[in-house]
Parts: C-alpha cells; structure tokens; sequence
C-alpha cells in the first residue's frame, strides 16, 4: 500500500471561525473511504484543500508526498458538490474538454457510460434535469483513471434510483489500485461499499478506522456509530 | 496545456463577442445609411424622414458605446464565472498552474476588447467616409503628412512615428489596465467570507485612488503647470510626462498583475 495524502497538523481558519483543527492522517491507495460528518464538520473544507480551491491557515497537505499542485491534479479526480460545467455546452463538449485536459480520461469508458443512460454527447446540458447533469458531471470524473478520486457528497438531492446508479457507476468503473474519498452524511446508503471511514467532527478527527474493525469492536453499523457519535 | 486553454478560452467567449460584433456591423450599416441619407438630402425629404436619420445616428452612437462596454462587462463576468464561481471548481482543478490559468484569461479578455476597440475605429473610419460622400480615405491618402511630422515636432517635441506609437501603447496599456483592474479588485474581493462584491468595489475603488495619486505626484513632481506649458516649455514636459505615465502604468500593472497571480495561488478562497 502505498500512502497517497498525507496532512498533518492541518488547520483552516475562516476568520474566527475554524472549520479544521489541527488534523492529521494518512489515505492509503486502494481503498473506499467515507469522510464522514454532519454538516459544517469540514468535509468539504478539507476536500477543497486537497484539491487546491482552498488555502491551509498552517499545516501540511501531501498528495504522493508532494505538495498540492499542478502534479496532484493530474491525479485526483474531483466531483464537487455543485455544478461546475459551462451548462451552455453539450455533452460532447465537455468530453473533449475533458480529453484535451486529462491525460487519464478514458473517452471510451464515458461514451459507453453516456450511452448506458441513452444520453446524447449532442445534449446540451442546460436543457437537462438536475439529476441528469450530476450523473454526466459523475461520469466525466469516473471515466478518468485517477489514482485518487475526491467525491463531495455525490448522493446528496438525488432519488434513491438515482443513488443506486451513482454508487454502482463509482464501484464498477474505478481502478482497485485506487482510492475513493466519499464525503456524505448519508451514511446507510454508502456504508456498504466503504472499506474504511474517517468520521469528523467540529473540525476535527474524531475516529479513523476499517470498517471491520469498528463492527467488530462495537458490534454495531457504521450508520448506528454514526448517530451515537454525532447525536 | 497553455494552448489548449487558450483555444477553449476564445471557444467559450466566441459566441457572445461575435454577436456583438455582428450588432456593431448592423448599427455601421444602420448609421452609414442615415449620415448618407442626411448628406444626400434634397427638399422632397419630409421631416419625419430627417428625424428618423437622425434618430438612427443617434442609435448608432449608443449601440457604439454600449457595444464596448457589454463586451467588457460580458467578459468580466465570463472571467468571474470561471474563476471565483461555479465554473472556478474546474478551472483551478485542471492541471495546470494558476499562474498559466490567470495568464491565459487575461491574455483573451485583451486580445477581444482590442479587436472590439479596433472594430468600434473601423465603424467610425466607416461612418466619417460615408459622411464625407466617401473622400475621407482619399483625402487620408493624399494628406500632407509632411507638415503633419512638421507640427507634430513643433507643438510637442517628438517625431510623429513616435506619436503613434505613444498612442498605440496607450490604447493598449489602457486597455490592460481596465482588465488588470477589475481582476485584482474580484481578486481581492474574493478573500473576504461575506460581502465579496462590495469588497472588491471598494477594492477597486481604491486601486483607481492608487492610480490616481500615483499620477499625480508624478505631475507635480514633473513641474508641470499651465503656466509653464502657455510660455512654450511644453516640448520637454511632454516628453517627460509621456515617458514617465507610460512607465507609471507599466509599474501599476505589473503589481496589478503580480497581486492577481498571488492571490491565486496563495490565497484562493473558492469557499
């Protein structure tokens, strides 16, 4: 296993308000790990910072053992947790975006996933619905072979059937070699796939553990621990 | 990667400045046709037909302003969009450095208002020959740029090809520095938590104070004044004046720019 972030001591501060506290720990690749948190916890403070939309107030943030920038983009694959495509371009446009940008976008693998839900690169995406444009922005990020893919809450405002495919299309189209980062409150319709979870609160790591261990230690699912914790 | 950038930067703003650029060649047309009507006048034409040439010219003005500032407005917006909006989550998560990003959006957003600015000359060049019942590009041709050099060197002090330089490099400073001056004020704008879009109008406000006094200290310090500028030493303060707000302005936009690039590599805040 390798390690693929690393942060330590990692701490953001918006004014007086500090939305992480001092944070450290390690992602390993191959692996699907819940960041998990109610919200305003700061799982998108710290998803933003290894993405590089945010800067640190101090601490360190290493992905592959450098530091966020133009080498770690080429390998993280990020869904925001809002629409972030030019909606006046059709879906082929911002394939070949796409393509033109990231060395690891596989324009096969989106072609066939577009098909799959009889979506035309000819669409334009304003003239999709909600949950459309969020399955063509998810199938933009999981076409990439990343080593690392950063998902904001992908199942958040979408239909359980929605949700089924989201969670499918991430399970059958990444790199086991990969790793996933998930970040929701939705827990009992991820804990399923997840291999590990960091649970985070006000800020700060509250509980980073497998989640074989945490049945077998508490006897109990990640969603139960998740209320108790966060009750 | 920079070219690739730079090919969907023109791609993504083409449409929009097209279009205003095919309005701009209807307004030329429009006015061409009421200046010409105007000066073609004979004693048959009703008044109502005078006043809609008229009217016409008017529109044709408005449209001729109006169209430099949407284009301007228009890509401040596009710039905003893909920096510090929704679109900004994509363009600082492409490979590449925020330098190059920022380059590449000012290097467009240049390169369209300058064709806006040399189209909106070319309507004008357009208008005044067909309100000159179309001598004005012969009587350019046979001008006597002789005494035109002439007074040039004598009312200012320099030759004329320097004159049109200092002028070509003022129209594109100028321009520079409208485009530098409204990213650094969004930049700047974009630090605060709250209240971004009065931060960086006030931002923005100051940075024309800036300017503003900069400019000024360097007028007094040049001794310039209108008594000396009546009595005939003109030649050396223009030359000094010239010289020094030229590089005044290239001092302004290197630090305008130097914030920008700054700010977002070290202090983004796509919160």
């Amino acid at each position: 296993m390798n390690t693929l972030v690393t942060c330590k001591e990692l701490t953001k501060t918006y004014g007086s308000k500090t939305a992480l506290n001092h944070v450290s720990f390690e992602i390993e690749s191959g692996h699907i790990i819940g960041l998990l948190g109610p919200n305003g916890s700061g799982k998108t403070t710290f998803i933003k910072l290894l993405n590089g939309l945010l800067t640190p107030t101090s601490g360190e943030l290493y992905v592959k053992k450098l530091p966020v920038g133009i080498e770690s983009k080429k390998i993280i694959s990020y869904l925001p947790d809002q629409t972030y495509l030019n909606m006046n371009n059709t879906v082929k446009e911002v394939l070949d975006y796409f393509h033109a940008f990231y060395a690891d976008f596989d324009m096969e693998r989106a072609c066939q996933m577009l098909d799959s839900l009889h979506i035309s690169p000819k669409d334009r995406l304003k003239a999709m619905s909600k949950g459309t444009k969020e399955k063509v922005q998810l199938i933009l990020v999981m076409s990439r072979r990343a080593e690392l893919y950063v998902l904001d809450e992908p199942i958040a405002g979408v239909d359980p059937a929605a949700r089924d495919y989201i969670l499918q299309t991430i399970l059958t189209n990444y790199d086991p070699d990969a790793s996933i980062l998930i970040s929701t409150h939705l827990i009992s319709d991820i804990e399923n796939i997840l291999d590990q979870v960091i649970f985070i609160k006000e800020g700060e790591i509250f509980l980073q553990a497998s989640v074989d261990d945490i049945r077998m230690q508490h006897q109990k699912s990640i969603d139960a621990l998740f209320r108790e914790v966060f009750k | 990667m920079i070219g690739k950038l730079i090919k969907y930067e023109f791609k993504h703003t083409s449409k929009t400045m097209f279009t205003t650029w095919i309005v701009l060649a209807a307004a030329t047309l429009m006015g061409s046709l009421a200046l010409y009507r105007l000066d073609q006048g004979n004693h048959s034409d009703t008044t109502f037909s005078v006043v809609m040439n008229v009217i016409m010219l008017v529109l044709y003005i408005i449209a001729l302003i109006g169209i430099f500032y949407v284009d301007f407005i228009y890509l401040c917006y596009h710039y905003h969009k893909t920096m510090y909006s929704s679109q900004g989550y994509l363009t600082h998560t492409l490979p590449l450095s925020p330098a190059a990003a920022f380059s590449v959006k000012i290097f467009a957003f240049f390169i369209w208002m300058l064709a806006s600015s040399v189209l909106l000359v070319i309507s004008v060049l357009v208008l005044l020959n067909v309100g000159s019942g179309g001598e004005f590009f012969s009587t350019i041709s046979t001008f006597m740029w002789d005494e035109f050099i002439q007074s040039v060197n004598e009312l200012f002090g320099i030759s004329a090809p320097f004159l049109i330089f200092i002028f070509i490099a003022d129209t594109f400073l100028g321009i520079l520095w409208r485009i530098l001056w409204v990213t650094a004020s969004m930049a700047i704008g974009q630090l605060f938590q709250s209240g971004r879009t009065g931060f960086s109008i006030l931002a923005g406000f100051c940075i024309y104070m800036v300017n503003q006094i900069v400019n000024t200290i360097f007028l007094a310090a040049s001794g310039y004044n209108l008594t000396a500028f009546l009595d005939g030493a003109r030649k050396n303060l223009i030359r000094h004046i010239l010289g020094g707000s030229m590089i005044i302005s290239a001092v302004m936009l290197i630090a305008l720019y130097g914030i920008c690039v700054y700010i977002n590599k070290k202090r983004l805040n796509l919160e």
